[in-house]
């Protein structure tokens, strides 16, 4: 696709205003164009929230201006605490801000033309709302709570799906939602409604972190201790996100408390933790600080003859900072480190990796790790009815396939980036502006085994702006449409990418059935190499893509949700579709030396989810069922001397037809029993007729006297077979122990119940069959001090 | 939920990486009239990726039973298996067979045979000697050159060689000088046409006549032979070109049946001529 006329002024016309790209910016455009001139005459609110006792800015505030003549004007606060009401008519309101589990706050307020009014208020927690905080918090936030792909998690909602150890991970939430396909209970790697695990942007207070989650697949580096809020789109993301073609998990890292220390410590066999947070100014500046360490391979270095030989861990810390009543700064740290020979049994048969020559080691061995850095101002601009956000972020990852000493392949991802985002509201109304840049430095060195890529040193830049909006048609339709122009410089190429999301409620705003919808174009320029001989395909080399086009991805996704009140039950469904193209596909070859050579190919993608969450005082349940089908096709020479045909249609190994989770938690009194049932379908795989030696028979010079020829596998048709389906129980027993400032929380119980042989990995080339965790028993205590 | 559970441990979690194809061994070889031994590789489809690494390697337990069949007139030849180590130390089978003589035209059936019956084949008809076709001498940018059709010559020659009888005038069994053309020409009207460049080529066997018995006023040019070695019609790469990238997929250029590889065979003929007075003059030769 050329670009011409993206830079361009395309020509105007009946058909021009009929492309939905077009439409939507016109969307954009008008639904902002009348009453802008009206600025000069108006009086703007702007208001801070924060929670009176630790001084956390508070989310979700509704705060509502009523004047007598033009009635009622309102906003929620933001994830900083801020909200903004502008275009206000000059003349007396009454400001009232309400949150359940708090106290309301109400003041009067004489607003005179031209000028902005900056209020900072401390809500009272009331002890009597509590209740009700969970009832509100779960209507927008439990597992059925999702709109056109977007799930907001809060830590309570991570917390229910039980996991080894016992503090919850918000890995351990994602893949129990349907779309979701991990790579097993290691490998640290997760594919959402059939994008690959490169197609995701994942970030933590906007700072994307490449490989987030950890070589065991039960943990992320984003343990529910640490998290505010998590905005999980598996498809249909707003303007605000892009660089990736399948989905965005933006993690809101919390903020400490800023009235007293308090923290956590736990223990269990798979990972120890410790968080403290408390102020460093009283009521001004606080911090957090989270280490995670495993102890796996000192506590259970090998269960039923394999070996846990994984080390992993994660360093978290925040300081965030209330400088004025209209500002707010903060500083966000993470580092990751993975490392674990993901072969396990062919090692406890060679022994131990540190008594042999590296030259004999098993070269399943992987190690990565992630360094995320940011900082981020939000500030209230004198004289402009705006709340401004600046943020500056450095992020890098390493990787390596092979020993420590002597790495087989090796790579690296180093970015540097910021962005500035204003946020205009006036009364229900929001749009968004914001400008966005980045700039990465990607090394590898690939040892010679990957066919025409070996050592790569580049750099690249993107950047661009957006703008996207709230707009509301009645009380009962929202939509958000917006625009994102991004560029990619070094490609020289410009894409625009139009989004729309929606949301009609037909029963009213706070019951009944809600109905939404989501559509965009996406697109990414970098692609992740892998080496199909790779135990698991878990080593990734990022590079640019070496295709002409910028690979694209368009989505739609249509859901609906009902709560059945009279059942206690909510029930989502969802269908998507992504269709996917100028994809990087790995070239087929005969060659055991697997090419990541990479050839031009598109995808598409179908899928429904369905879901039903059940809520009551002691008993909570939760049932996913996931159908989905992911179909790429590409053209290759190889195919067409191979099969006859130069265009092959297959389903790549991401491929999850069938997956259904269960949960269940009874809780009686301080004792709660949990259980989860996991089961995915078969996922695909390309078996062989065998393997052979070809030699080039060219004439009588060859010497089949000496020349061993080339060892080849002899391939049948790409993934035309499924591995066996995959299924796990799970069951935990937990007691809490309650008393004035210390709580403790001791969990026991087991994955994988009844010790069923899951595959993890089999290597066509070796017939090596590594299998995902047996039978694994576990217990754990976590004291917090409050 | 306990059913549904229990029915789901019952399953299988057994992975089967391999599909039967009917394809049981790969065949690497050829017959060559020139030879009086014939070798084929046989290399049985393996479930491994590892080749034979040593002589106890329980991969080193061939099941093949290798023979072939002149289909012209019935005579059938047993192929003897030997196990081989190639230059990277790594074993292989090399079967071997006596062959009084490989007959041009006749068709020969190669089959490799294992003990439950299952059977890869492949067939070649030897090439027959081609139509000779000489051009009369002719100048060409001040160099004499002399085409030669090759009529029948079903693709490209292996291996091309003129040969060059010269020697003081008078000698009684002057020696012969090689010049290689290695798998120069082209197709044209359906003959393989070969470009002799008689100029060159004098000039480089007089250095190597003078290199080897002393430089020589007068030379005699006795004779001229082409001598050719020319691959069955099945030995036909896909373009025409031996690719690695393109010949490396199973089944392309392949004649094997239930299996993969090739088994050709390669004959080998000359055709000797002299050239005219005036051209031996012209090329500073006397005439014999």
């Amino acid at each position: 696709m050329n670009n011409k006329h993206l830079l361009g002024v395309p020509s105007l016309g009946i058909r021009f205003f009929w492309k939905p790209r077009w439409m939507i910016i016109a969307l954009l455009v008008v639904g902002w164009g009348n009453g802008s001139s009206a600025w000069a005459q108006t009086a703007t609110v702007r208001v801070f929230i924060r929670d009176a006792e630790d001084r956390k800015p508070l989310q979700g505030v509704n705060v509502v201006l009523r004047d007598a003549a033009s009635g009622q004007v309102g906003s929620a606060t933001d994830g900083d605490g801020y909200v903004s009401l502008s275009r206000l008519a000059p003349g007396g309101y009454t400001l009232r801000a309400t949150f359940i589990g708090y106290s309301s706050y109400e003041a009067s307020l004489d607003l005179v033309a031209n000028s902005i009014v900056n209020l900072s208020i401390d809500l009272e927690p009331s002890e009597a709302a509590l209740d009700e905080v969970l009832v509100e918090s779960e209507r927008e936030t439990g597992a059925t709570a999702i709109v056109a792909g977007l799930e907001v998690l809060r830590p309570v909602n991570i917390e229910r799906v039980p996991m080894v150890g016992v503090s919850g991970d918000l890995v351990a939430y994602l893949q129990a939602t349907p779309g979701a396909v991990s790579s097993g209970d290691r490998g640290g790697q997760l594919f959402l409604r059939g994008g690959e695990s490169t197609q995701n942007l994942v970030l933590i207070d906007g700072i994307p972190v490449y490989q987030p989650f950890h070589i065991l697949g039960f943990y992320s580096a984003f343990p529910s201790d640490i998290i505010d809020r998590a905005d999980v789109y598996a498809g249909g993301f707003g303007a605000s996100y892009g660089g990736r073609l399948s989905s965005v998990i933006g993690v809101t890292a919390r903020n400490g408390n800023k009235q007293r220390v308090d923290g956590s410590a736990s223990i269990a066999p798979f990972l120890s933790t410790i968080r403290i947070e408390g102020p460093v100014i009283k009521n001004r500046v606080s911090f957090i600080a989270s280490v995670r360490e495993s102890l796996v391979e000192q506590v259970m270095p090998s269960i039923f003859e394999q070996r846990l030989d994984y080390r992993f861990g994660d360093r978290f810390a925040k300081l965030h900072a209330l400088p004025s009543a209209s500002t707010s700064w903060s500083i966000t740290a993470l580092q990751t480190s993975d490392r674990g020979n993901l072969a396990g049994t062919f090692k406890t048969r060679r022994g131990d990796v540190l008594n042999v020559p590296p030259s004999e080691r098993d070269s399943s061995e992987v190690a990565w790790d992630n360094l995320a850095l940011g900082s981020r101002f939000s500030f209230l601009p004198p004289g402009l009815p705006v709340q401004a956000e600046v943020a500056g972020w450095f992020s890098r990852t390493s990787t390596r396939f092979g020993v420590e000493d002597e790495p087989v392949r090796d790579a690296s991802v180093e970015a540097i980036g910021g962005e500035v985002n204003l946020t205009y509201v006036a009364g229900r109304q929001q749009l968004r502006l914001g400008l966005f840049g980045q700039r990465s430095d990607i090394q590898y060195e690939l040892g010679g085994l990957f066919q025409e890529i070996d050592t790569n040193d580049e750099q690249q830049a993107e950047g661009g702006l957006y703008a996207e909006s709230d707009l509301f048609l009645g009380a009962l339709l929202k939509l958000m449409p917006g625009v994102r122009v991004h560029a990619f410089l070094d490609k020289e190429v410009t894409r625009i990418e139009p989004r729309l999301r929606a949301e009609w409620r037909p029963g009213g705003v706070l019951r009944g059935q809600q109905v939404s919808a989501a559509w965009g174009l996406y697109h990414q320029v970098i692609v992740g190499l892998t080496d199909e001989r790779d135990v698991g395909n878990v080593f990734t080399a990022w590079a640019s893509t070496p295709l002409d086009d910028i690979p694209r991805a368009m989505h739609v996704i249509v859901g609906w949700r009902m709560p059945i009140v009279e059942a206690g039950v909510d029930v989502a469904v969802e269908g998507y579709h992504k269709r996917l193209s100028h994809l990087a596909v790995p070239a087929w070859s005969v060659l055991p030396a697997f090419t990541t050579t990479l050839e031009p190919g598109r995808g598409t993608v179908w899928g429904l989810d369905a879901r039903a969450e059940v809520n009551r005082e002691q008993f909570y349940g939760y049932l996913g069922y996931g159908l989905a089908s992911v179909e790429y096709e590409a053209e290759q020479e190889a195919f067409s001397v191979w099969f006859g045909q130069p265009q092959q249609r297959y389903h790549p190994p991401h491929d999850l037809r069938h997956q259904i989770n269960a949960v269940g938690r009874y809780t009686l009194g301080e004792v709660a029993f949990s259980a989860r049932w996991q089961y995915g379908s078969g996922l695909p795989f390309t078996r062989s007729l065998g393997f052979d030696d070809w030699l080039l028979l060219s004439g009588s010079d060859v010497d089949l006297r000496n020349d061993p020829g080339q060892v080849r596998v002899l391939y049948d048709r790409p993934y035309r077979a499924r591995l066996p389906a995959y299924h796990r129980l799970d069951v935990w027993l937990e007691r809490t122990f309650e008393r004035e400032r210390v709580n403790m929380l001791v969990r026991a119980g087991a994955v994988n119940v009844y010790n069923r042989d899951n595959l993890f990995y089999f290597d066509l080339f070796t017939l090596r069959r590594v299998d995902q965790l047996p039978l694994t028993p576990s217990i754990g205590i976590k004291l917090e001090i409050k | 939920m306990l059913v549904l559970l229990g029915l789901a441990r019952c399953d299988s979690t057994a992975v089967n990486p391999f599909i039967d194809s009917g394809n049981y061994y790969s065949v690497y070889g050829y017959l060559d009239t020139f030879a009086d031994s014939q070798f084929v590789r046989v290399v049985p489809l393996r479930g491994r990726l590892e080749r034979i690494q040593s002589e106890t390697d329980p991969l080193v337990n061939l099941d093949a039973f290798v023979s072939t069949v002149d289909l012209n007139n019935g005579d059938s030849v047993i192929w003897t298996p030997r196990l081989v180590q190639f230059r990277d130390s790594t074993y292989g089978y090399l079967f071997g067979a006596r062959f009084n003589r490989v007959w041009p035209g006749h068709t020969y059936r190669l089959t490799v045979r294992r003990s439950d019956g299952v059977m890869t084949a492949a067939e070649t008809t030897v090439p027959t000697q081609p139509g000779w076709n000489l051009a009369p001498p002719e100048m060409q940018n001040d160099s004499l050159l002399q085409t030669m059709r090759l009529e029948g010559v079903a693709n490209q020659p292996d291996d091309l060689v003129m040969v060059y009888q010269m020697g003081l005038p008078g000698s009684i069994r002057p020696p012969r000088f090689q010049v290689p053309y290695g798998r120069s020409g082209r197709r044209e009207n359906g003959a393989w046409t070969v470009d002799i460049q008689l100029t060159r080529d004098t000039d480089i066997v007089r250095t190597m006549y003078a290199q080897q018995f002393g430089q020589a006023e007068r030379l005699t040019l006795f004779s001229l032979t082409l001598v050719t070695a020319t691959r069955d019609a099945a030995w036909d790469p896909p373009g025409g070109a031996f690719d690695p990238a393109v010949l490396l997929q199973p089944g392309v250029f392949s004649n094997v049946e239930g299996g993969f590889g090739f088994f050709g065979s390669i004959a080998h003929y000359s055709h000797e001529w002299v050239l005219d007075e005036a051209t031996n003059e012209r090329l500073g030769f006397e005439t014999p």
